[in-house]
């Protein structure tokens, strides 16, 4: 049977509508299946980057969640699906903090991932909507990636969401591939994330007269390893470093959307993350940048990638 | 699940009742992330302000702009100091890190500091705790929140040495 312009004959979803779009059409877009490889990866690096935040919350837990919480229980006004936002006694928020670290782990190898990904997508929401005053962009990919997987994750049967060991074996095994949906999520998301940074930096005067990198590098509050002097005292390497910024951020969407020019895009957009995460204290907003852009790999990659991973899940 | 394996069974198979569901879903998702961040400025911000509420409830909303400041800001650092009856000072710092694994801890205090200098509801709380942080609270007479901002970097290159100013942003008596 082939899904044709009038769509699937039982008639339920074969309904053509008169613009020509159908929810048969929308349901070939959404669920299609794709080799699993390249979500298995991008889950593989959410569950990484879930344990990572979760311990990086361990040192600062009694001043975050504990009896010293320097929270106050008003300032969160993003609560309202979040798990603590009626119970928040810091037993309960260091339950749910060992649950992140013990699920996300879960992911990361591929196990129990009907149980594991949702609920470490819930943990690291609710937990980052309680810190909310120490959060800045990395959360909301972390919240926006999790909530895409974590939704496959709960609605799609365990022996169905792929492993690192089946992704791509359809023949063989009936996990090999997935629907694409979560992977197209991801994807438009994080399009979406560098065509309006690009966009809104395009606007910006700083940015358009090429001073805008010299400017951030000064900033010592977000400073990392502090800029070779060379970098900021050579005018057209700054104005190079501000505009080639723009150009690749405004460049990446249309880059990673054509398979052809996609590998470039991906090496482009790991070297601007680098070039971040060297000179800017941005935390965990690089590595979730990555884990997004995994979604972007072919499968042949992504299997290769897999075959050096230890946990197969 | 064979490659020649018809659409409708894999979806049948996969997601049975589900589909329609997950179809409607997605599109509406998708729609809603392109509506939120449609490029025309004016637009996208009277189309948040309508639907910013039903965005945080999805936990769709996000802002990305923040990744494009108009960065020839001031660096600013975030302190308290609780001053004691016989004058003496006790300072207090938020935690740092080294800038290797400890960055990722830092980053999350940098954030902090900012909150606090932008959220008067939040520097109450903060100053009141810090109170109850020294030995003996009842000797604290003031405890202050402290910022010191570098001035503003100018030009487009070249040294920037930075003068740095002190601002007590909020104060608190105990009782």
């Amino acid at each position: 049977m082939s899904m044709g312009r009038s769509g699937s004959p039982n008639g339920r979803f074969g309904r053509v509508s008169p613009s020509g779009l159908s929810l048969a059409r929308l349901e070939q877009f959404w669920l299609k299946p794709v080799d699993a490889a390249p979500y298995v990866v991008a889950r593989t690096g959410y569950g990484l980057l879930v344990t990572g935040w979760a311990l990086s919350l361990v040192p600062d837990f009694d001043l975050i969640f504990g009896s010293q919480s320097l929270n106050d229980p008003f300032y969160p006004t993003w609560r309202v699906l979040s798990l603590f936002r009626f119970v928040d006694q810091p037993l309960v928020l260091g339950a749910g903090l060992a649950a992140l670290i013990v699920s996300g782990a879960a992911v990361a190898v591929g196990h129990f991932t009907r149980l594991s990904l949702p609920l470490a997508a819930l943990l690291q929401i609710s937990l980052a909507d309680y810190a909310s005053a120490w959060s800045i962009g990395a959360e909301s990919v972390m919240r926006l990636i999790g909530l895409f997987f974590g939704a496959f994750g709960l609605i799609t049967a365990t022996d169905r969401q792929g492993t690192a060991t089946t992704a791509g074996h359809p023949g063989a095994n009936p996990n090999g591939m997935i629907a694409r949906w979560p992977v197209l999520l991801v994807q438009l998301q994080i399009l979406l994330v560098y065509l309006t940074s690009g966009l809104e930096k395009l606007r910006g005067a700083e940015w358009q007269e090429g001073s805008a990198a010299y400017h951030a590098l000064e900033i010592e509050h977000l400073r990392r390893f502090e800029a070779p002097e060379f970098l900021t005292s050579t005018s057209v390497l700054v104005t190079l470093m501000s505009w080639s910024t723009v150009i690749i951020e405004l460049g990446l969407p249309v880059l990673l959307i054509w398979p052809r020019t996609r590998k470039l895009a991906l090496l482009l957009a790991v070297i601007l993350h680098l070039g971040f995460d060297v000179f800017l204290e941005l935390g965990f907003f690089g590595p979730a940048m990555v884990v997004g852009l995994a979604c972007f790999l072919d499968a042949p990659s992504a299997k290769r990638l897999l075959r050096r991973w230890p946990f197969r899940g | 699940m064979k490659p020649e394996e018809p659409f409708e069974d894999y979806r049948v198979r996969n997601h049975g009742p589900t589909g329609p569901a997950v179809t409607i879903g997605c599109t509406v998702v998708a729609l809603s992330l392109l509506l939120w961040n449609m490029p025309i400025p004016g637009l996208r911000g009277a189309y948040r302000d309508m639907t910013a509420p039903a965005y945080g409830i999805a936990r769709l909303n996000q802002n990305w702009g923040l990744f494009a400041p108009e960065v020839s800001q001031t660096s600013l650092f975030v302190h308290i100091e609780l001053v004691h009856a016989d004058n003496s000072v006790t300072r207090l710092d938020f935690p740092d890190g080294e800038p290797f694994i400890g960055t990722y801890r830092a980053y999350r205090w940098s954030a902090f500091e900012e909150t606090l200098y932008e959220e008067p509801e939040l520097q109450d709380h903060v100053l009141e705790w810090a109170v109850n942080q020294v030995d003996d609270p009842s000797s604290v007479v003031r405890a202050e929140l402290i910022a010191v901002e570098s001035d503003v970097s100018t030009g487009t290159s070249g040294p920037f040495v930075a003068t740095y100013v002190r601002d007590v942003v909020a104060s608190f008596e105990p009782t």
